[in-house]
């Protein structure tokens, strides 16, 4: 199985890229002048766990959790769609070890918040959605997905599938979050949704935290292709396209101000 | 289109608080477990919402400045009811305060042990707001020193989101007709709307019926209490998709940021309403 992998990540408009909490798997990124990461890199391999995920504005480290679940996820650490108690064990390790690292002598030294607020913000954790798919070479995939991030299969000049999302206005204001504090995922298992399908060596998939998908859903359901505009954005040629892009469309209202992430796989001849 | 406004660092909003701190709030609240005076039920929530938006606007470089906030006190005097090292300060930036808790206390909270029982577990609570009860009920003063404290602001930030202003109270006001400086200070506007005014009037009687976010007038008893209704400002689409989606309370178009007789639990539900940000960025 050949295939091709190009990712984009922005911060919201006035952050900085240290501020962007998206996340994405596989982690072929290279920074551009520190605002963009974006490079297509090309595999061959039996199978490939790609995906998205969202760290929680509303949370402290949530860019670290969400990279910590992706890692998690990751074929090193599976063979297959890993199981997402694994994936959140792993994570949930992976975490707990950022966490005892950081700490110096009893003294935590995170963050530059005050001590009473370091301490409750970490007891608190990290909150994050997930959107992965395993691509396997027998053109089957599987995907899971907790929260609004999103995966689109476009076959032919068709928006076959929309998932876990299909329409716009579904989009709200409190996603499912997996937690890295576990007793806050108590009910995770209730809003773990899962799909699987067939590939077809034309059809190409894309991944995208939520401001991002709910345009493209937005633009779909108004009779256009945003994929079109999508396939255009050239990640190792002119990675500032996808800033350009994204401002453009903030600016114009149709795409919401928001950390902006999206994964396109196309899969090449052998 | 109002209500609006993306809340930043750039373009930061505000809360302000306008707490009664006359002598009838040292009587009991109802609902509260265990048992607790008004002004002390009030003085928990405030500082457990502090608590909360720094935990909320905390990254690792520091806290966002995403709002300002003030808390005015009315009693046996009218100002800022800030204690400790903000004492005196009207709007305090978010980071300010998350850096000067006047006082932090350990308090034992009440949680899950895992086996189907409740366990003790101490956690550290900062105190920026003290209780008090004392002396009549100026709200009028109170209220107009909030508008001073707005407009000053709107002049600095003419395109934010406006400021919220949480007024509780349970009583009527010893200083005059509270109609007046109510509707002067929801006049006041930023380019995306009007100041937000919430009277939230909580009762010492377990037994009064409470009203929550009407609509209309017409089941209230009495005057004083259409005269808060009156005052309050209509819920934003955002506070009344929180209210109906998190606290499913059914409100319709129209619903009025006003509680009547108020308990524990519908103090804290206002709060929630009134203070969540649609476009937090």
């Amino acid at each position: 199985m050949c295939f091709g992998v190009s990712a984009f990540s922005v911060p919201k408009q006035g952050g900085i890229s240290s501020e962007n909490q998206d996340a994405f798997l596989p982690r072929v990124f290279s920074t551009w002048k520190g605002i963009i990461s974006a490079r297509r890199q090309d595999y061959s391999e039996k199978q490939l766990v790609i995906g998205v995920a969202d760290g929680a504005t509303e949370g402290i480290l949530a860019g670290i959790w969400a990279n910590a679940l992706l890692k998690a996820a990751s074929p090193k650490n599976s063979s297959g769609m890993p199981a997402i108690e694994a994936i959140i064990a792993h994570a949930t390790k992976l975490w707990k070890k950022f966490k005892t690292l950081k700490s110096k002598g009893g003294k935590r030294s995170l963050t530059n918040l005050p001590d009473w607020l370091e301490e409750q913000t970490l007891d608190r954790g990290a909150f994050s959605t997930l959107c992965l798919a395993h691509f396997s070479d027998d053109f089957t995939w599987q995907a899971l997905a907790v929260g609004d991030s999103c995966m689109f299969k476009v076959s032919g000049d068709e928006l076959n599938s929309s998932w876990p999302i299909n329409s716009s206005e579904a989009f709200g204001n409190s996603p499912y979050l997996i937690a890295s504090e576990t007793e806050f995922n108590q009910s995770l298992m209730d809003q773990v949704k899962v799909l699987s399908g067939v590939w077809h060596p034309t059809d190409r998939f894309y991944f995208a935290t939520d401001a991002l998908a709910a345009w493209f859903l937005q633009q779909n359901q108004h009779g256009g292709k945003p994929w079109v505009s999508l396939n255009h954005l050239d990640a190792e040629a002119a990675p500032e396209g996808f800033r350009e892009f994204i401002n453009s469309e903030r600016d114009s209202g149709r795409l919401r101000n928001d950390d902006t992430t999206l994964l396109r796989l196309e899969f090449l001849p052998m | 289109m109002p209500y609006t406004a993306e809340i930043s660092r750039s373009n930061p909003s505000a809360f302000i608080f306008a707490i009664d701190q006359s002598g009838s709030m040292a009587d009991a609240l109802p609902g509260s477990d265990p048992p607790k005076k008004k002004c002390d039920a009030v003085a928990d929530i405030v500082n457990n919402f502090l608590r909360n938006l720094s935990l909320k606007c905390a990254r690792p470089e520091g806290v966002r400045d995403y709002y300002y906030i003030g808390v005015i006190g009315y009693g046996s005097s009218v100002g800022s009811a800030y204690s400790g090292s903000l004492s005196g300060q009207e709007l305090v930036s978010l980071s300010a305060l998350a850096a000067a808790p006047a006082k932090i206390e350990e308090r034992t909270k009440r949680v899950d042990d895992g086996a189907g029982g409740l366990a003790d577990h101490q956690v550290k609570f900062p105190i920026w707001f003290e209780s008090k009860a004392n002396g009549a009920t100026p709200m009028c003063q109170a209220l107009n020193l909030a508008k001073s404290w707005c407009e000053s602001w709107l002049n600095l930030h003419p395109a934010c989101f406006p400021p919220v202003i949480i007024h509780i109270t349970d009583g009527e006001s010893t200083d005059g007709a509270v109609a007046g400086p109510m509707s002067a200070l929801t006049s006041l506007t930023s380019d995306d709307g009007s100041i937000l005014l919430f009277n939230v009037h909580v009762s010492s009687n377990a037994n009064a019926s409470s009203i929550s976010f009407p609509c209309m007038d017409s089941g209230l008893p009495d005057e004083y209490s259409r005269t808060l209704f009156v005052g309050a400002s209509v819920l934003t689409d955002f506070m009344r998709t929180i209210a109906n989606q998190e606290h499913q309370l059914g409100l319709s178009e129209g619903a009025k940021a006003f509680v009547l007789n108020g308990d524990l639990n519908l103090l804290v539900q206002a709060l929630d309403i009134g203070t969540r940000a649609s476009n937090l960025r």
